[in-house]
């Protein structure tokens, strides 16, 4: 965020923008502010992994409100949100917050429809390995993508993390969970019907995603 | 005459500063918060401090105990209690606090039933002896718990879990921290790391399901000749070492796997199920001492 005073266009204006007319062309400006803003680009980035992945469902997911209902349900069966309990009255709605976060929620998002991708080959899988060899699984070979997969750093770094140990523990983890998205994505390639390695491929997503909202909350909620 | 005062003008200076320094350098004045809290059946207790260390420990009186020491006038406890639910919280109300002053040390006493639950993301937390349910929400905390029984649930980053004589259910990941279950009596254990090693050294109980798994590291299992399990050993890249008497499995329906080293079988009537898994990491299955 720190880079928005060199542009006549503020993040805040921008992220506008993405959520008004999200799949309109962007006027000068914005295009102005994307090319010297880290931040506002891996937020760009990770809008278009989601819209890439989002077109890789099933034809009969659709429809949005299904599939932001899976979504939703998802980020609630993993525990990444939930409903507000009678403690966090004190106007700290995380998942209000969550949303306001665009950047992470994008990478967490696009992260769980990968994963739930993934999810999605395995289950039409039969006893055999044929199923997965006919029908191997997507992986996110786009630029993009993987920008928007490894442009969440800069984001933890933005957060209002007060624990400088704390700050590290997400840096050294997610480094540590993109090493092994990157290896298991390499063996997936390699063996397209191993399903430990896409099992793994699968659980890798849901750490980044898990340790992304994870920081997350801890960042603009304070954690506490 | 004037060397006199000059020595006795340099010794003022040099107790000013002496004193200043000592002044500078004292530990903030220590703050203290103390609460009880009746209660009648099986309270359930919220604790979520940021850092620090949080001590649990069972009593027999019908009551909660929660004792904060912090150092930061930058930090305040908040506490409320609606019939057996209690909450407690560190809240952070100035500006800018360091790490150190972030931190904050309880102690809490409960009843032997009650339930946990516990928000923290970086000091030690310890429970001793508490039966009831409990959930762990953690960034970099290390959890030790000791003589616990029912559900426990751990989410964690990078905090480690030393579980000693732990009987009931555990399901617990992290992403770097290891685990390590010593003389466990659970029938339930699911625990999943990414980097870490884990630990299991006590005795499958029948019926039981054990699910380990890591992305890389060690999973290491210790068993008795009297205990009885299928089990299930996958490695991709990395080995499996066996010294169970494993035989074909009982119940057939375990497929061999075509890419992983593999181990797969059962030990005596193969009662309870053991499925080990990794990526790149070791999986050992030895004989107990």
């Amino acid at each position: 965020m720190g880079e928005k005073a060199r542009t006549t266009m503020l993040c805040h204006e921008l992220e506008d923008i993405f959520s008004r007319e999200p799949d309109s062309a962007l006027p000068p400006s914005a295009a102005e502010h994307l090319e010297t803003c880290t931040v506002c680009r891996a937020l760009a980035a990770d809008l278009k992994a989601i819209r890439l992945a989002s077109l890789e469902l099933p034809a009969e997911e659709d429809a949005p409100t299904r599939v932001w209902a899976r979504i939703r349900l998802e980020l609630e069966a993993e525990g990444l949100i939930r409903e507000p309990r009678l403690e966090e009255e004190r106007g700290s709605a995380a998942n209000w917050f969550f949303f306001q976060r665009p950047a992470f929620a994008g990478a967490v998002l696009a992260l769980l429809i990968l994963a739930a991708g993934l999810v999605g080959v395995r289950r039409t899988r039969t006893g055999t390995n044929l199923a997965a060899d006919l029908n191997p699984v997507s992986l996110p070979a786009s630029d993009d993508q993987e920008a928007s997969l490894t442009s969440t750093e800069a984001g933890i770094e933005s957060l209002q993390q007060v624990d400088p140990q704390v700050q590290a523990v997400f840096k050294r983890d997610l480094a540590l969970v993109d090493d092994a998205i990157s290896k298991c994505e390499k063996s997936v390639r390699e063996q397209p019907g191993n399903d430990l390695a896409r099992e793994y491929l699968y659980d890798a997503y849901q750490q980044k995603a898990q340790l992304l909202a994870v920081a997350m909350d801890r960042g603009t909620l304070g954690g506490r | 005459m004037s060397i006199m005062k000059a020595l006795s003008r340099i010794s003022g200076v040099s107790l000013a500063t002496v004193g200043a320094l000592i002044f500078i350098g004292a530990p903030a004045q220590a703050r203290h918060f103390e609460k009880h809290f009746p209660v009648t059946s099986k309270p359930v207790i919220t604790v979520r401090n940021p850092s620090g260390n949080i001590q649990v420990k069972a009593w027999n009186k019908p009551e909660v105990m929660i004792a904060t020491d912090y150092a930061s006038d930058k930090l305040q406890i908040a506490s409320e209690q609606a019939g057996d639910r209690i909450e407690v919280e560190t809240q952070i109300v100035g500006q800018n606090p360091s790490a150190d002053e972030l931190k904050a040390n309880y102690v809490v006493s409960v009843p032997e039933e009650a339930e946990l639950q516990v928000r923290t993301d970086s000091g030690d937390v310890n429970v001793d002896s508490v039966h009831g349910n409990m959930t762990f929400d953690t960034v970099g905390a290390n959890l030790q718990l000791s003589d616990v029984e029912g559900y426990v649930i751990i989410k964690s980053i990078d905090g480690s879990l030393v579980c000693t004589r732990c009987a009931g259910s555990l399901d617990a990941t992290s992403i770097s921290g290891s685990f390590q279950l010593i003389q466990p009596s659970m029938d339930s254990v699911r625990v999943q790391t990414s980097s870490g090693n884990i630990l299991f050294d006590g005795n499958f109980l029948r019926r039981g399901i054990y699910i380990l798994k890591n992305y890389s590291g060690t999973i290491e299992v210790r068993f008795s000749p009297s205990d009885s399990f299928d089990v299930t050993a996958n490695s991709l890249y990395g080995k499996v070492y066996n010294e169970a008497p494993v035989k074909p499995d009982l119940h057939g329906n375990t497929r061999p796997p075509r890419y992983s080293n593999a181990l797969f079988g059962s030990v005596n009537e193969g009662n309870a199920k053991v499925e080990l898994s990794s990526f790149s990491g070791t999986i050992k299955i030895l004989k107990r001492d």
